[in-house]
């Protein structure tokens, strides 16, 4: 129980009773969405924007930001419905897939820290660049799931019992695990000091370089598993997939409370501005409201949720 | 004399002849009339607004929503000169939008003291989505007036129109940034904001002005684009503000402030709009377009900081 | 137990020299462990070079550094922190969203193999250092939670966990309340006990006696005294600190203007002004002296319009100013050097010309033009006049030394009409000759009309050319002195009451 206490704190409280307000609002607002399907439904959806949340989340707490992960995410999907297609192997093309993913944050991270070319303006333009080289890939056209491995379908579709889907199970064991890594590691540590006082920490002895790198790897490494998942879900390696996503999860951790600055907030925080942004979208779209306002929404939460964050740094200056 | 070639214009120069040069042996279409208009057309529509992303990088700002904001301006021209059959009606209304969305990008910034990335990133967002609830289907020409067709796909004296209204733009942002005492406050602001304060310099309301100006030249291309297209698009501009924050800043400009000069500017769009142009004529794949600004961002950032680190 | 073994730490015949200015000329000290060693002076006079010579962020250009016998090479704040040097400063260097256990660990959190943090340990820990050193702070609180006072302490626990064998202490008491000094205190008494050398540098003369055992005085880069607490008393320290001779006095009117160019009435500020009110008369050059912390340079931001007030108003002329700007001050004729030349006085993409025009470019407008010749022929004017060593005007302000780049910041202004001219440590970074050309053209200004309001910690300057003198402290004005009735002893001991 105490160990719940300490995850959950005052800032989080608040925005957990913001979940639940919102929830109540939309179970009275449709008749749709208070129902086991509809709930599962969106945990399904969740689940791809949580795991690359919390994957923006850590590398946010260190500093440093990747606006390049909707793109990613299209573009992991085609080494693996590709690989899926030709070797009929699902473990090979997960990992290959993987390995990009992976590939891409070093190359994220070594322009950006080791270069020192600011993270913004790199992942900007990795944004553009992947998203052209899966538009010159596939020329624009899906590359479909020819192999149709049950396996594969149950990644992104699965529920366990018939009820719980497997992704949103995946994405609560990997929040859980990077909780506790973010909490409880002296590597988590290292990352919050480094994005809360990069001088002290660098005093302190810390490599900051490597440690910010391995930050940019585990944010690509996590929205490459969205990836997987949303492919799964599509049944194709879509080159549209991911279009305005990192501003989804943006604003969604911006809401949860972890600041731009860096340091400050926490996975928790991450998953529930998630959860809000989630259950809005999805009620949202049962009340038969254009997709259109989820980007004005989305844009307005940012506006506040920074606005916000400017405040609470003023007061305590 | 050695100094010439070190410029950051000269070496854009020689970049973009010798691209040109290339272009011309590899593609002879590449020197034909038409196509030589059109690299010039786009061109214009980006240095227009480049004008204003100059005004705000220099100052040590950025508005990240002026792609989005420019399609918007494709569909609201195009759909109140269809319904009021006044094109005067249509730019009143378009520079009227404008001046608001720049007005509140300008004050998000002071007031809220939101960082102009982000806020003008969630500008971005809160224009994309807001161009489908105005309108869902594109917005096709019914009015037909000649003269609006002529503004894009027009000439005089046998250039094209895009171009002369350029022309027109140009020296007075040349002059405000390089021989008033405007420019030098945009500057000083965005190299030391304390120091430019202290001389008397009101920040804030210069930062907004840049932003509406900003917005108001969004405006213009805007205009332009919806008569070269003879549509409203909603997703028409996409992109467009990389390509113009790229340019700007390989004519020299930087975030850190110091700034380039116009000229450096017209290259670096010349230089982007010709690699576009060559992607076509060589026969590479199109989507290559997304990824060259892309690379060239990173790149002229990365000499940007290599330069500014030499000079302290 | 500390990280070196020595009695003593040996700083031999140290010195610095800036451009402009020597920082330290031949400064030498013993500090030994188990004593807490003051170190006082004035605004100035080397105490903060010295300790950031210590902490490795300035290298000395002269002298020998040593722990007993054995010289020491400190070229790199890490080497000053493996050596056992620590010093802590007044701005926290701790990570505020940690919590105080998290910061004392921080270099090296108790964790297992795999990484797994032993909180258990840690806090345990924690409190053990905790009672050692003798005071009671929740290890699991968060720093950013924490007064000053207590942030402080946190710092001083890393410092005594790191095994230092010194620790310096820079001010440490200008933000305490009185209950919270006599804590530092008793913590430094055990600090002693574990054999840990302090140096505790100050300017607050009460306290020196309450917990030195040695003093050390500088002025002016040298140290003029070493001394055991027990053979010296405050007036000695007054003199060592403040005693000169005062140069050349400035002939000043003999009657100030009754005519009042700005009344300043009950200004507070949010962050540290408190009721500041005074009037300023035409003609007249007001000093204000404070030490570090006083509220100078607030008062001059917030009289200039930089910062806003909270309460209160400036009156000038008929109108009464509550809220406003720089730009509104600046219309009304008043002008503002800043004492950081660097972070808020130069541009430093711009060039000297540029520099010098800024507040000025209405003046130098043909139509909407800037004339760049009246800006260069006025420019070379005062490069002239102050004699700033510089090829041209043309010349990036960046590459100019320091004190030449002060001269173009006071041509900034002076080259103006301006009605009152507020002035934030003018000379700083001024050599001698030039001082005495810029405050004798400050007197002939003032003589023809032109108002100073003069903030600077250079006791001969405030003598020799204010008409009034306001002493500072804690942002409330403590003391008025008239000119030629004070001394510099008064005038310091007003400024620590």
């Amino acid at each position: 129980m105490n160990t719940i206490i300490k995850y959950l704190k005052k800032g989080e409280l608040a925005l957990f009773i913001i979940f639940l307000l919102v929830f109540v609002f939309f179970s009275f607002a449709s008749e749709y969405f208070f129902s086991v399907r509809n709930i599962m439904n969106v945990s399904g959806q969740l689940s791809i924007t949580l795991i690359a949340s919390i994957g923006f989340a850590v590398l946010l707490i260190a500093g440093e930001v990747d606006i390049s992960i909707g793109s990613l995410l299209a573009f992991v999907s085609l080494p693996l419905i590709e690989i899926m297609n030709i070797t009929e192997s699902v473990p090979l093309a997960i990992f290959v897939c993987l390995l990009f993913g992976i590939i891409i944050g070093f190359i994220n991270g070594y322009l950006s820290v080791y270069l020192g070319i600011s993270s913004l303006i790199v992942t900007l333009g990795m944004l553009f660049i992947l998203r052209g080289t899966v538009y010159l890939y596939t020329g624009q056209r899906a590359i479909s799931d020819d192999y149709m491995s049950d396996f594969f379908f149950y990644i992104g579709n699965g529920k366990f019992m018939g009820i719980v889907p497997y992704s949103a199970m995946l994405a609560l064991i990997i929040l859980c695990i990077f909780l506790f890594v973010m909490h409880n590691t002296s590597y988590g540590r290292k990352l919050y000091a480094i994005g809360g006082n990069k001088e002290v920490a660098h005093l302190a002895g810390y490599n900051i370089k490597r440690l910010k790198l391995s930050a940019f790897v585990i944010c690509s490494f996590l929205s490459s598993i969205s990836g997987i998942i949303l492919a799964s879900r599509i049944g194709s390696a879509n080159p549209y997939a991911g279009d305005l996503f990192e501003f989804q999860v943006v604003a969604a951790v911006v809401l949860g409370g972890v600041s731009l600055a860096g340091g400050i907030g926490t996975l928790t925080g991450a998953a529930i501005g998630v959860m809000i942004l989630s259950v809005i979208s999805n009620g949202l779209g049962l009340l038969n409201v254009e997709t259109q306002w989820q980007l004005v929404v989305n844009g307005i939460i940012i506006i506040i949720a920074v606005g916000f964050d400017e405040l609470k740094r003023r007061k305590a200056i | 004399m050695t100094n010439i070639f070190k410029k950051n214009e000269t070496i854009l120069l020689f970049i973009c002849i010798a691209l040109c040069l290339f272009l011309a042996i590899y593609n002879p279409q590449f020197y034909s009339i038409q196509n030589i208009y059109s690299i010039l057309r786009s061109s214009s529509t980006v240095m227009i607004v480049a004008l204003g992303m100059t005004m705000l990088l220099t100052s040590g700002e950025v508005d990240l929503s002026v792609g989005a904001l420019m399609s918007f301006v494709t569909v609201i021209v195009m759909d109140v000169v269809n319904i009021t059959h006044s094109i005067s009606l249509g730019i009143i209304a378009v520079f009227a939008f404008c001046f608001v969305i720049g007005l509140i990008n300008g004050l998000i910034r002071t007031v809220l003291n939101v960082n102009s990335l982000i806020a003008t990133l969630a500008m971005m967002l809160i224009l994309q989505g807001s161009v489908y609830v105005y309108s869902m289907a594109a917005i096709y020409n019914t009015h037909l007036i000649p003269f609006f067709t002529f503004i894009g796909q027009g000439f005089f004296l046998k250039i094209p129109m895009p171009i002369i209204i350029m022309i027109i733009i140009l020296p007075f942002f040349i002059i405000l940034l390089n021989y008033t005492r405007y420019g030098r406050y945009f500057s000083s602001i965005g190299s030391n904001p304390d120091a430019a304060k202290l001389s008397g310099i009101n920040n804030n309301k210069y930062k907004i002005i840049a932003f509406i100006t900003t917005s108001m030249l969004v405006g213009v291309s805007g205009i332009i684009l919806a008569s070269l297209m003879d549509t409203g698009q909603q997703g028409s501009a996409k992109g467009f503000e990389l390509i113009v924050i790229a340019a700007v800043l390989l004519g020299g400009t930087s975030f850190l402030g110091g700034s380039g000069t116009i000229i450096g500017t017209i290259l670096g769009i010349l230089i982007l709009k010709i690699i576009d142009n060559g992607i076509i004529l060589m026969g590479i794949p199109q989507e290559f377009q997304l990824v060259v600004p892309g690379v060239i961002l990173i790149l002229a950032v990365y000499f940007d900081n290599l330069r500014k680190r030499s000079h302290v | 137990m500390s990280k070196s073994n020595f009695q003593n730490l040996k700083i031999d015949s140290v010195s610095k020299q800036f451009p402009g200015v020597k920082a330290l000329d031949s400064v030498s000290m013993n500090i030994s462990t188990g004593k807490v060693h003051a170190l006082m002076g004035e605004n100035g006079a080397g105490k903060s070079t010295l300790i950031k010579i210590l902490a490795g962020a300035y290298f000395k250009d002269e002298g020998k550094i040593f722990f007993d016998e054995n010289e020491l090479t400190i070229e790199s704040p890490h080497d000053s922190l493996d050596l056992g040097i620590k010093v802590v400063y007044q701005e926290i260097s701790l990570i505020s969203g940690f919590t105080v256990g998290e910061n004392i660990f921080l270099e090296n959190f108790p964790a297992n193999k795999l990484g797994i943090v032993n909180w258990k340990k840690l806090y345990k820990d924690s409190e053990e250092l905790f009672s050692k050193i003798g005071f009671n702070l929740d290890p699991r609180a968060i720093v950013s939670d924490l007064s000053i006072s207590q942030q402080q302490m946190v710092e001083i626990a890393r410092a005594v966990f790191q095994n230092a064998s010194i620790v310096i202490m820079d001010e440490p008491t200008s933000s305490l309340t009185p209950n919270e000094i006599k804590k530092l205190f008793d913590v430094i008494e055990n600090l002693k006990k574990n054999n840990i050398a302090i140096l505790y540098v100050t300017h607050k003369i009460e306290e020196i006696f309450q917990i030195a055992d040695e003093v050390t005085v500088l002025r002016d880069g040298k140290h003029i005294s070493n001394r055991p607490i027990s053979e010296t008393t405050e007036e000695i320290l007054i003199t060592d600190m403040v005693g000169r001779k005062v140069e050349t006095s400035f002939e000043r009117p003999t009657s100030i203007s009754e005519e009042k160019v700005m009344k300043v009435k009950g200004i507070s500020t949010k962050a540290k002004l408190n009721n500041i009110s005074f009037d300023l008369s035409k003609g007249e050059i007001l000093g204000f002296f404070g030490l570090m912390g006083a509220g100078r340079t607030e008062l001059a931001k917030a009289l200039f319009g930089y910062d806003q007030i909270s309460s209160g108003q400036v009156e000038l002329g008929n109108k009464n100013y509550k809220k406003f700007n720089t730009s509104e001050m600046v219309n009304n004729g008043i002008g503002y050097i800043t004492e950081d030349r660097k972070g808020e006085g130069i541009v430093k993409d711009m060039n000297l010309r540029e520099n010098m025009t800024l507040p000025s470019l209405e003046k130098f407008e043909k139509l909407i033009f800037i004339n760049k010749e009246k800006e260069k022929s006025i420019s070379n004017e005062y490069i002239e006049k102050f004699e700033v060593k510089t090829p041209s005007c043309e010349r990036l302000i960046t590459l100019l030394s320091g004190g030449n780049q002060q001269k173009v910041l006071l041509s900034r202004w002076l080259l103006r009409e301006l009605k009152i001219i507020i002035l934030d440590e003018p000379t700083r970074g001024v050599d001698i000759g030039a001082k005495t050309e810029v405050l004798g053209l400050i007197n002939n200004l003032a003589k023809e009309g032109l108002s100073v309001i003069l903030m600077t910690s250079e006791m001969n300057d405030l003598l020799s050319l204010s008409d009034r003198i306001l002493v500072m402290a804690n942002g409330e004005i403590k003391k008025e002195f008239s000119r030629n009735k004070v001394t510099q002893e008064e005038i310091f001991k007003a400024s620590v009451s």
